[in-house]
């Protein structure tokens, strides 16, 4: 009996990139034969203004488009997975840079992390509300693929840990910072402490989303986690923000464990 | 034949003053001792009656000092949710003047109440001095703590640096720790903490502590600000309970008199630096014969805000143009949250465009 064919798609913005380019340097390209296949949505084509959602009849849906794209994939397989990575960036957006206004806060697990002298305190509940107006695209969008296919298997990624090193951090802000942020701006990055708290508090919020959707939650596996919490120095990317392949591959191999099988090949849609 | 009475100006006479005019018109100010012009920097605290006045002045365009505004990316209604700039600083309503001596005290080190804190059921934390300051508690007690420093250093920050301090009194009756004395602004086991008869005891201000506490709190302002102005006033709005064994109209009539004598005698004691402002007359009188209070005859109407500050702007202000940028509007923090999710669109963008080109490699589509 031939196997069952098994499509994982994967949907996410640019923290995607890093799984997708471990796909194309570990598995097979093969658009045509089936088999446990990931296959990631080109966000790159759209400049990352892909409306994951739309507006219809006064209600919030899945953008028809990308539901079609799922169902005439989900039509030519045996079983659908669903993972996304959606949203991730929104803790530097917040913190990286030091914009006038550090703001600080206190994880209840650890009250040992330093505090910014010239920060402003906010409480993790109200730190997690100023986020909320900056996130709430994402939490939409997971909303709202799981409302278009409650029945698929379906995972969001934690996004990558933050970099704990500053003199990379600083060198590799990217042309954005530095075509638009003064000499003095660019140096004043937040703290390796502020920037491992902000992504644990995005990350607890996100947790507690997909719960709230029934949307599992897939936690940054061990090996990609330096001791004290930040992405190892092996897997930075070309920028402060995201990771790179080899995170990637990890990132493949945990989505493998939680399929019971290994990819075969790689395809893309959109 | 003459008397006293004869030549007094109109203002001293009751069917001129009060009950002839039309009830917008009754304005009940003479004499105030100073102005506030657009550049003064006005804090305010007191009890609820004093975010009116604080709402209005914001809106107003006067120079509303806020010292502890949380953080700017908060919007104007998240922020207010989560208590900040609701007052000059994240202190909640002070009901007592002894509220105010003793937050004074804390700010500058000289009082740690023994109540430093109360556990929630779910775990959390209160602050027993601010206990819904906090939605939901504090998530632990190294948050609040630190909450509480960065809390007592605005409130220095708003002594020192005010010119004008309005101050709303409200009650007369209050909680107090018997071992160190400390005023809780709420009976501890209605929003935190247990209530425990040996330890938390009833206390009803007097007319002579409620005069101390004024003529301390304002000597200790002065100490550290001595070119402050004061502004008294006392809140209409009647007690919602009383722990008095007595009529809660009784209690209420009490205490707004003690408050309002006392205004009286500071203002007497401080001729140039305080002024007593009379919403408590406005919103009482029975010129407006009580078209001031809701339905439940405790809270008050906009109306009645509206005539308390339309009369404070004609007399207690210059009536200058503000010149000072205003404070971020919600338009604001929206186009610096929008700039930041433009910021991270690009620098994830720029994120795609390597896999953009090693996917085409790899497709041989292009």
């Amino acid at each position: 009996m031939a196997e069952e064919t098994l499509a994982t798609i994967l949907i996410g913005e640019s923290h995607y990139a890093a799984i997708a380019t471990a796909a194309q340097e570990t598995l097979a390209f093969t658009p045509e034969k089936r088999g446990c296949d990931l296959i990631f949505f080109d966000a790159w084509k759209h400049s990352l203004r892909y409306p994951f959602t739309v507006e219809t009849d006064g209600q919030t849906v899945l953008n028809p488009d990308m539901a079609q794209s799922i169902s005439t994939i989900a039509y030519n397989y045996d079983k659908v997975e669903l993972i996304t990575v959606l949203g991730g960036g929104h803790h530097l957006a917040l913190t990286l840079l030091d914009n006038g206004h550090p703001m600080d806060v206190i994880l209840p697990d650890r009250p040992d992390l330093s505090l910014r002298d010239d920060a402003t305190l906010v409480s993790v509940d109200f730190a997690k509300a100023i986020f909320l107006q900056l996130i709430a695209t994402p939490f939409t969008s997971l909303a709202c693929l799981k409302a278009a296919f409650p029945e698929l298997p379906f995972a969001q990624i934690e996004c990558p840990p933050a970099n704990g090193d500053d003199d990379y951090v600083r060198s590799h802000l990217g042309n954005y910072f530095e075509a638009n942020y003064s000499p003095e701006q660019l140096d004043a990055i937040s703290s390796p402490a502020q920037r491992y708290k902000f992504w644990k508090l995005q990350s607890e919020m996100y947790a507690d989303k997909c719960l709230e959707l029934g949307i599992d939650y897939m936690r940054v596996p061990e090996p990609a986690i330096s001791a004290d919490g930040f992405l190892k120095p092996e897997h930075f990317g070309s920028d402060s923000t995201h990771a790179n392949a080899a995170y990637g591959r990890i990132i493949l191999d945990t989505i493998e464990a939680r399929l019971g099988q290994k990819f075969m090949a790689w395809n893309s849609f959109g | 034949m003459t008397h006293p009475y004869r030549n007094l100006p109109a203002y001293t006479r009751w069917s001129l003053a009060v009950a002839e005019p039309a009830y917008p018109e009754v304005n009940p100010v003479v004499g105030f001792p100073f102005k506030v012009g657009p550049q003064d920097k006005v804090a305010t605290a007191g009890s609820c009656f004093a975010q009116h006045i604080a709402r209005r002045l914001k809106a107003s365009g006067y120079n509303y000092f806020v010292a502890e505004p949380g953080h700017p990316l908060a919007q104007e209604s998240l922020a207010e949710r989560y208590n900040y700039r609701v007052f000059s600083a994240r202190y909640a309503n002070l009901y007592t003047t002894r509220q105010l001596v003793q937050l004074i005290e804390r700010a500058y080190g000289e009082r740690q109440p023994l109540a430093d804190h109360w556990e929630l059921p779910n775990g959390r934390f209160v602050d027993p001095l601010r206990p819904t300051i906090e939605p939901n508690g504090f998530s632990s007690l190294a948050e609040l703590e630190a909450d509480r420093r960065q809390h007592l250093a605005s409130v220095r920050r708003m002594f020192e640096e005010l010119d004008v301090f309005v101050f709303t009194l409200g009650l007369t009756e209050a909680w107090v720790d018997n071992v160190d004395g400390t005023v809780f602004p709420v009976c501890p086991g209605v929003a935190g903490g247990n209530f425990d008869p040996d330890r938390h005891i009833f206390h009803n201000f007097g007319i002579g502590e409620v005069v101390e506490d004024l003529r301390v709190a304002i000597g200790r302002i002065l100490a550290v600000n001595p070119s402050a102005r004061f502004i008294l006033t006392v809140s209409p709005v009647p007690l919602i309970a009383t722990a008095e064994d007595r009529h809660v109209l009784v209690s209420t009539t009490y205490s707004k008199s003690v408050l309002r004598v006392a205004c009286d005698e500071i203002a007497r004691a401080f001729p140039e630096r305080v002024g007593y402002f009379p919403s408590y007359e406005i919103i009482m009188g029975t010129f407006n014969r009580g078209r001031y209070f809701a339905p439940d005859l405790r809270s008050v109407t906009e109306e009645g805000v509206s005539h308390v500050m339309r009369i404070f702007m004609e007399t207690v202000s210059t009536g200058g143009a503000n010149e000072l940028p205003p404070p971020p509007q919600t338009d604001d923090v929206e186009a610096a949250l929008s700039r930041l999710e433009e910021a991270q669109r690009v620098v994830c963008e720029e994120e795609l465009l390597e896999l953009a080109r090693k996917q085409e490699a790899s497709t041989g589509l292009n």
